[in-house]
């Protein structure tokens, strides 16, 4: 039995496939936007957000039954900042992680019933200058191997802590800054990051989706070097790399100014050799135009070979052979922000 | 006591319904009774500076109110999203 949670604008939803079908149950919180899943052993999570009533974070044991949390990520009042939304929920086995917009990173250690703010992040020496992108000032990704942490925020760049988030370092040197030359001046904040995906049996190695193309470090961030080999564009938003097997995955789009597949072709490109050269993953892709992009929380693998991402136009993308063949399941979705596959 | 009306999307973030009876003399007293009954409302009505969100309204007997307004124990208090999205 495959089960996957889509978080999207208008709810969230369930979605049970026993080998002869799908069903479908949502939608959950019915007129929420659903911005992501998080798991905590056996607590599920889910993080609601309403252009009117702000963000939350509910809790569910069986995933059908979900109440609120009291108290989610806030921030005090003289900092002037608005918790608009939780992005990314992270769990590296003893805490739980949250991303949040406006950009900032918290931490729980009770399975999401009270949180605590990352001072040494959320009151960076170069927060001023932190100035949000399109998707607004978002801390959406992030990485943790013991003391280690990588924290991706839009469009600030990548920070590093190597003392278990008490101080933190930006490490973007070889990515240009959003919104200047590659050969001007390089500023400390300012680069556009969109994914990351590690590789977990050598940490250091890690993969980013970001504004200005697609790069890798060997050093965990101190230089990042282009690998575009194979991609008909270096937009997009997604980069997973699939523990199990190795294959990294990503989904070009047009541009930034054209965020949509390239010509309408919906493809997933893969990478057999950590992101040297590129090809399209697969087969099962339409002829049919698809003008839909793909957001860095739709897309989710389990580490055995099945992957699902979800459209912004609210189709559902899946495949069980790692990336040889893929589906779109007979359904129809508002826009797609979150996948988890369970 | 009065009675605070909550609207329909926001039975998603409580335990006991839109319903709720509050003792208050004003609209702040009733808020902070009902955020004692169901404390994740606060952070859905409440920005981070204590002020009503933007695009919440709050009426009471009928009138916009503010969170000095007067509060009687037959007031209804009717919580509203702003009409406004896609």
């Amino acid at each position: 039995m495959t089960r996957i949670l889509l978080g999207t604008e208008k709810g969230g939803y369930l979605l049970t496939g026993d080998g002869g079908g799908w069903s479908v149950e949502g939608p959950l919180f019915p007129g929420w936007k659903v911005t992501a899943y998080g798991r905590n052993n056996g607590m599920h999570l889910a993080a609601v957000a309403s252009n009117w009533f702000g963000g939350g974070i509910h809790r569910s044991e069986d995933l059908i039954n979900w109440g609120p949390i009291d108290s989610p990520p806030a921030w005090p009042e003289d900092t002037n900042r608005k918790m608009e939304q939780l992005w990314r929920f992270h769990h590296d086995g003893s805490r739980l992680w949250a991303g949040v917009a406006h950009a900032g990173l918290f931490t729980s250690t009770d399975a999401g019933v009270t949180w605590s703010p990352i001072d040494g992040l959320n009151e960076h020496q170069t927060r001023p200058e932190w100035e949000p992108g399109l998707g607004g000032l978002t801390a959406h990704r992030i990485l943790t191997v013991g003391d280690q942490m990588w924290v991706a925020i839009s469009a600030v760049g990548v920070f590093r802590s190597d003392d278990g988030g008490a101080t933190w370092s930006p490490k973007n040197d070889g990515v240009p800054p959003v919104d200047s030359p590659e050969d001007a001046p390089r500023p400390e904040v300012g680069y556009c990051v969109h994914g990351l995906a590690q590789d977990a049996e050598d940490p250091m190695t890690i993969w980013r989706q970001d504004h200005r193309g697609v790069f890798r470090t060997s050093d965990g961030g101190d230089s990042w070097v282009r690998i575009e080999n194979g991609l008909p564009a270096n937009f997009g938003f997604v980069m997973w790399r699939d523990h199990g097997s190795g294959r990294m995955f990503t989904i070009p789009l047009e541009s930034d100014q054209n965020r949509v597949p390239i010509d309408g072709r919906l493809r997933v490109y893969f990478s057999d050799d950590r992101g040297e050269t590129w090809s399209v993953a697969g087969v099962g892709w339409p002829d049919a135009p698809q003008f839909s992009g793909v957001l860095r929380g739709a897309f989710d693998g389990d580490g055995e070979g099945r992957f699902v991402f979800g459209t912004t136009g609210g189709t559902v993308w899946i495949t069980n052979d790692n990336g040889e063949t893929w589906e779109c399941l007979d359904a129809s979705f508002p826009r797609i922000g979150a996948v988890s596959l369970l | 006591m009065a009675t605070i009306l909550l609207p329909r999307l926001l039975g998603q973030a409580t335990r006991h319904g839109l319903r709720h009876q509050v003792d208050a003399e004003d609209l702040d007293s009733a808020l902070n009774g009902l955020f004692t009954r169901e404390p994740s409302l606060k952070a859905h009505l409440l920005d981070e500076t204590g002020s009503i969100r933007q695009h919440v309204l709050i009426f009471v007997d009928g009138r916009r109110a503010q969170l000095d307004s007067a509060v009687e124990p037959s007031s209804e208090i009717r919580i509203l999203q702003a009409v406004s999205g896609g």
